[in-house]
Protein backbone atom coordinates (compact mmCIF):
# COMPACT_ATOMS: atom_id res chain seq x y z
CA UNK A 1 0.00 0.00 0.00
CA UNK A 2 3.00 2.19 0.50
CA UNK A 3 3.67 2.06 -2.82
CA UNK A 4 0.63 3.87 -3.97
CA UNK A 5 1.09 7.02 -1.54
CA UNK A 6 2.09 10.15 -3.69
CA UNK A 7 5.42 10.83 -1.73
CA UNK A 8 6.42 7.07 -2.12
CA UNK A 9 5.24 7.04 -6.05
CA UNK A 10 6.12 10.55 -7.24
CA UNK A 11 8.88 12.06 -5.23
CA UNK A 12 11.59 9.73 -4.71
CA UNK A 13 11.81 9.90 -8.56
CA UNK A 14 11.00 13.62 -8.53
CA UNK A 15 14.52 13.93 -6.10
CA UNK A 16 16.64 11.58 -8.70
CA UNK A 17 16.12 13.78 -11.80
CA UNK A 18 18.63 16.65 -12.85
CA UNK A 19 18.17 19.97 -11.53
CA UNK A 20 17.70 20.74 -15.05
CA UNK A 21 14.94 19.15 -15.48
CA UNK A 22 13.51 19.97 -12.46
CA UNK A 23 13.87 23.41 -13.06
CA UNK A 24 11.82 23.66 -16.55
CA UNK A 25 10.18 26.72 -16.44
CA UNK A 26 7.07 25.33 -18.34
CA UNK A 27 5.41 22.01 -19.01
CA UNK A 28 5.86 22.37 -22.35
CA UNK A 29 9.80 22.53 -22.03
CA UNK A 30 9.64 19.80 -18.84
CA UNK A 31 8.02 17.27 -20.97
CA UNK A 32 11.07 17.07 -23.38
CA UNK A 33 13.62 17.75 -21.14
CA UNK A 34 12.19 14.90 -19.28
CA UNK A 35 11.94 12.65 -22.01
CA UNK A 36 15.68 13.23 -23.12
CA UNK A 37 16.75 12.49 -19.45
CA UNK A 38 15.15 8.92 -19.31
CA UNK A 39 16.15 8.18 -22.68
CA UNK A 40 19.50 8.89 -22.06
CA UNK A 41 19.37 6.86 -18.55
CA UNK A 42 17.97 4.08 -20.47
CA UNK A 43 20.18 4.12 -22.60
CA UNK A 44 22.70 3.45 -19.65
CA UNK A 45 20.61 0.57 -18.05
CA UNK A 46 20.46 -1.56 -21.23
CA UNK A 47 24.17 -1.23 -21.77
CA UNK A 48 24.44 -2.29 -18.11
CA UNK A 49 22.22 -5.09 -18.68
CA UNK A 50 23.84 -6.18 -21.84
CA UNK A 51 21.30 -5.20 -23.97
CA UNK A 52 22.36 -4.97 -28.19
CA UNK A 53 22.04 -1.48 -28.58
CA UNK A 54 21.52 -1.64 -32.30
CA UNK A 55 18.71 -3.43 -32.36
CA UNK A 56 17.07 -1.50 -30.13
CA UNK A 57 17.78 1.79 -32.02
CA UNK A 58 15.97 0.67 -34.90
CA UNK A 59 12.66 -0.38 -32.68
CA UNK A 60 12.50 2.37 -30.14
CA UNK A 61 12.16 5.37 -32.96
CA UNK A 62 13.37 8.31 -30.68
CA UNK A 63 10.95 10.69 -28.85
CA UNK A 64 7.99 9.85 -31.24
CA UNK A 65 5.86 8.39 -28.40
CA UNK A 66 6.97 10.34 -25.23
CA UNK A 67 4.01 8.82 -23.12
CA UNK A 68 5.09 5.03 -24.04
CA UNK A 69 8.96 5.82 -23.89
CA UNK A 70 8.42 7.04 -19.97
CA UNK A 71 6.17 4.40 -19.29
CA UNK A 72 8.55 1.76 -20.20
CA UNK A 73 11.87 3.67 -18.89
CA UNK A 74 10.01 4.05 -15.58
CA UNK A 75 9.32 0.77 -15.01
CA UNK A 76 12.89 -0.46 -16.62
CA UNK A 77 14.82 1.87 -14.15
CA UNK A 78 12.53 1.52 -11.29
CA UNK A 79 13.98 -2.48 -11.55
CA UNK A 80 17.08 -1.39 -12.77
CA UNK A 81 18.37 1.70 -10.58
CA UNK A 82 18.96 -0.40 -7.44
CA UNK A 83 18.86 1.99 -4.60
CA UNK A 84 18.40 -0.57 -1.72
CA UNK A 85 20.30 -3.75 -1.95
CA UNK A 86 18.73 -6.83 -3.79
CA UNK A 87 18.47 -9.61 -1.82
CA UNK A 88 20.81 -12.55 -2.97
CA UNK A 89 22.50 -15.53 -2.38
CA UNK A 90 26.33 -15.07 -1.63
CA UNK A 91 27.21 -15.22 -4.94
CA UNK A 92 31.23 -15.57 -3.53
CA UNK A 93 30.17 -18.06 -1.22
CA UNK A 94 33.09 -20.98 -1.07
CA UNK A 95 31.61 -24.29 -1.74
CA UNK A 96 31.41 -26.40 1.62
CA UNK A 97 34.74 -27.93 2.94
CA UNK A 98 34.81 -31.90 1.68
CA UNK A 99 36.73 -34.45 4.13
CA UNK A 100 39.37 -36.66 2.92
CA UNK A 101 37.05 -39.27 2.22
CA UNK A 102 33.71 -37.21 1.22
CA UNK A 103 32.28 -39.73 -2.20
CA UNK A 104 34.53 -42.77 -1.44
CA UNK A 105 32.59 -46.03 0.30
CA UNK A 106 34.08 -47.07 3.72
CA UNK A 107 34.54 -51.29 3.45
CA UNK A 108 35.84 -53.38 6.15
CA UNK A 109 37.93 -55.39 3.23
CA UNK A 110 39.87 -52.80 1.90
CA UNK A 111 42.46 -53.00 4.74
CA UNK A 112 44.74 -50.42 3.29
CA UNK A 113 42.32 -47.77 3.38
CA UNK A 114 41.78 -48.49 7.04
CA UNK A 115 45.14 -48.97 7.81
CA UNK A 116 45.81 -44.94 6.84
CA UNK A 117 43.84 -43.87 9.82
CA UNK A 118 45.72 -46.24 12.12
CA UNK A 119 48.76 -45.84 14.50
CA UNK A 120 52.12 -47.66 12.61
CA UNK A 121 53.06 -48.28 16.16
CA UNK A 122 50.61 -49.41 17.86
CA UNK A 123 47.78 -50.04 15.78
CA UNK A 124 45.57 -47.38 17.26
CA UNK A 125 42.37 -45.75 15.74
CA UNK A 126 42.82 -42.06 15.51
CA UNK A 127 40.80 -39.42 16.68
CA UNK A 128 38.92 -36.96 14.74
CA UNK A 129 41.31 -34.51 15.68
CA UNK A 130 43.90 -36.00 14.14
CA UNK A 131 42.47 -37.49 10.86
CA UNK A 132 40.47 -34.97 9.77
CA UNK A 133 37.13 -36.11 8.98
CA UNK A 134 33.41 -35.10 8.80
CA UNK A 135 31.68 -37.03 11.82
CA UNK A 136 29.63 -39.23 9.53
CA UNK A 137 32.63 -40.76 7.99
CA UNK A 138 34.84 -41.18 11.26
CA UNK A 139 32.16 -43.40 12.80
CA UNK A 140 31.82 -45.43 9.45
CA UNK A 141 35.73 -45.82 9.28
CA UNK A 142 35.55 -46.89 12.96
CA UNK A 143 32.87 -49.31 12.52
CA UNK A 144 34.87 -51.03 9.77
CA UNK A 145 38.49 -51.25 11.60
CA UNK A 146 36.36 -53.25 14.61
CA UNK A 147 35.06 -55.14 11.98
CA UNK A 148 38.24 -56.06 10.27
CA UNK A 149 39.52 -56.56 13.78
CA UNK A 150 36.98 -59.10 14.36
CA UNK A 151 37.21 -60.77 11.06
CA UNK A 152 40.35 -61.21 10.53
CA UNK A 153 41.14 -58.70 7.91
CA UNK A 154 43.18 -56.65 9.71
CA UNK A 155 45.74 -56.25 12.76
CA UNK A 156 45.49 -55.33 15.61
CA UNK A 157 48.26 -54.48 17.58
CA UNK A 158 50.09 -52.64 14.72
CA UNK A 159 49.57 -51.60 11.67
CA UNK A 160 50.80 -54.08 8.40
CA UNK A 161 53.92 -53.33 7.04
CA UNK A 162 53.39 -53.45 3.91
CA UNK A 163 51.21 -50.65 4.18
CA UNK A 164 54.32 -48.43 6.32
CA UNK A 165 55.04 -46.71 2.90
CA UNK A 166 51.31 -45.19 1.74
CA UNK A 167 51.16 -41.61 1.66
CA UNK A 168 49.87 -39.96 4.80
CA UNK A 169 46.46 -38.54 5.62
CA UNK A 170 46.64 -37.86 9.09
CA UNK A 171 49.09 -35.53 10.90
CA UNK A 172 49.51 -36.35 13.90
CA UNK A 173 51.94 -33.64 14.89
CA UNK A 174 49.52 -30.87 14.15
CA UNK A 175 46.10 -31.86 14.98
CA UNK A 176 43.77 -29.40 13.80
CA UNK B 1 18.86 -57.91 -3.46
CA UNK B 2 21.74 -59.41 -1.72
CA UNK B 3 20.66 -59.90 2.33
CA UNK B 4 23.74 -61.45 3.96
CA UNK B 5 27.52 -61.69 3.32
CA UNK B 6 29.11 -64.54 4.85
CA UNK B 7 33.41 -63.77 4.80
CA UNK B 8 35.30 -67.61 5.29
CA UNK B 9 38.81 -67.90 6.29
CA UNK B 10 39.46 -71.21 5.00
CA UNK B 11 42.82 -73.18 6.35
CA UNK B 12 45.84 -72.81 3.72
CA UNK B 13 45.08 -75.83 2.01
CA UNK B 14 45.71 -77.33 -1.57
CA UNK B 15 42.96 -76.65 -4.09
CA UNK B 16 41.04 -79.33 -4.75
CA UNK B 17 40.59 -79.42 -0.92
CA UNK B 18 39.72 -75.62 -0.95
CA UNK B 19 37.34 -76.29 -3.57
CA UNK B 20 35.58 -79.42 -1.69
CA UNK B 21 34.56 -77.22 1.47
CA UNK B 22 33.28 -74.48 -0.79
CA UNK B 23 31.34 -76.83 -2.46
CA UNK B 24 29.49 -78.43 0.92
CA UNK B 25 29.37 -74.93 2.27
CA UNK B 26 27.22 -74.28 -0.74
CA UNK B 27 25.59 -76.98 -0.54
CA UNK B 28 24.32 -76.35 3.03
CA UNK B 29 23.72 -73.07 2.83
CA UNK B 30 21.47 -74.08 -0.21
CA UNK B 31 19.92 -77.17 1.63
CA UNK B 32 18.80 -74.32 4.19
CA UNK B 33 17.04 -72.46 1.39
CA UNK B 34 19.43 -69.56 0.71
CA UNK B 35 20.47 -68.36 -2.88
CA UNK B 36 23.95 -67.66 -3.30
CA UNK B 37 24.61 -64.82 -5.91
CA UNK B 38 28.23 -64.60 -5.62
CA UNK B 39 31.27 -66.17 -4.53
CA UNK B 40 34.58 -64.25 -4.35
CA UNK B 41 38.20 -65.45 -3.76
CA UNK B 42 40.36 -62.75 -1.88
CA UNK B 43 43.47 -64.81 -2.14
CA UNK B 44 45.30 -66.65 0.18
CA UNK B 45 47.04 -64.69 2.42
CA UNK B 46 49.02 -64.76 5.68
CA UNK B 47 46.71 -64.19 8.73
CA UNK B 48 46.97 -60.68 10.49
CA UNK B 49 47.33 -62.64 13.64
CA UNK B 50 47.74 -66.47 14.76
CA UNK B 51 44.59 -67.87 15.06
CA UNK B 52 43.58 -70.78 17.24
CA UNK B 53 40.84 -72.81 15.97
CA UNK B 54 40.31 -77.07 16.25
CA UNK B 55 43.69 -77.96 17.94
CA UNK B 56 45.46 -76.30 15.51
CA UNK B 57 47.41 -72.93 15.10
CA UNK B 58 47.05 -71.13 12.33
CA UNK B 59 49.36 -68.46 9.98
CA UNK B 60 47.96 -68.28 6.66
CA UNK B 61 44.18 -68.82 5.35
CA UNK B 62 42.31 -68.22 2.09
CA UNK B 63 39.70 -65.55 2.44
CA UNK B 64 36.55 -66.39 0.26
CA UNK B 65 33.47 -63.94 0.14
CA UNK B 66 29.47 -65.67 -0.33
CA UNK B 67 26.83 -63.38 -1.40
CA UNK B 68 23.61 -64.94 -0.68
CA UNK B 69 19.94 -64.10 0.10
CA UNK B 70 18.38 -65.98 2.47
CA UNK B 71 15.87 -66.43 5.69
CA UNK B 72 17.17 -65.11 8.73
CA UNK B 73 16.72 -68.19 10.61
CA UNK B 74 20.17 -69.22 8.12
CA UNK B 75 22.60 -67.36 10.02
CA UNK B 76 22.77 -69.33 13.53
CA UNK B 77 22.05 -72.95 12.06
CA UNK B 78 24.98 -71.98 9.53
CA UNK B 79 27.42 -70.59 11.98
CA UNK B 80 26.44 -74.26 13.72
CA UNK B 81 26.97 -76.27 10.94
CA UNK B 82 30.40 -74.17 10.31
CA UNK B 83 32.06 -74.51 13.57
CA UNK B 84 32.19 -78.14 13.60
CA UNK B 85 34.06 -78.06 9.75
CA UNK B 86 37.25 -78.70 10.67
CA UNK B 87 38.74 -76.86 8.10
CA UNK B 88 36.88 -73.21 8.34
CA UNK B 89 39.21 -71.43 10.80
CA UNK B 90 36.44 -68.04 10.82
CA UNK B 91 33.36 -67.64 9.61
CA UNK B 92 30.89 -64.51 9.98
CA UNK B 93 27.66 -63.48 8.52
CA UNK B 94 27.12 -59.49 7.91
CA UNK B 95 24.36 -58.08 6.64
CA UNK B 96 25.06 -57.22 2.71
CA UNK B 97 27.14 -53.75 2.98
CA UNK B 98 25.19 -51.47 0.53
CA UNK B 99 27.19 -49.37 -1.37
CA UNK B 100 25.86 -46.19 -0.89
CA UNK B 101 28.43 -43.13 -2.31
CA UNK B 102 25.74 -40.63 -1.91
CA UNK B 103 26.63 -36.80 -2.39
CA UNK B 104 28.27 -36.14 0.81
CA UNK B 105 27.37 -32.67 1.34
CA UNK B 106 30.63 -31.74 2.99
CA UNK B 107 31.73 -30.85 6.20
CA UNK B 108 29.07 -28.35 7.90
CA UNK B 109 29.87 -25.17 10.39
CA UNK B 110 28.44 -26.28 13.59
CA UNK B 111 27.82 -23.56 15.94
CA UNK B 112 28.75 -24.63 19.01
CA UNK B 113 27.50 -21.43 20.79
CA UNK B 114 24.12 -22.49 19.85
CA UNK B 115 24.55 -26.10 21.46
CA UNK B 116 25.95 -24.61 24.59
CA UNK B 117 23.30 -22.31 25.64
CA UNK B 118 20.76 -25.01 24.59
CA UNK B 119 22.68 -27.57 26.87
CA UNK B 120 22.58 -25.13 29.70
CA UNK B 121 18.43 -24.84 29.74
Amino acid sequence: MRRNLFAVRVAEPWQRLPREVVESPSLETFKPHLDTFLWDLLWVALLWQGVGLDGLQRSLPTPCHPVILRDITGAILWSSIITSPIQMENPYKEPPKKCVLCGINVDYKNVQLLSQFVSPHTGCIYGRHITGLCNKKQKEITKAIKRAHVLGFMPVMFKNPSFLTDPKICNVKYPE
Amino acid sequence: MPRYELALILKAMQRPETAAVLKRTVEALMERGAVVRNLENLGERSLPYKISKHKERHRRGGYFLIDLEGPPSIVSTMMDHLGRDIDVIRRTFIKHPVSKTEECSGIIPVNYEDKLIAKKK
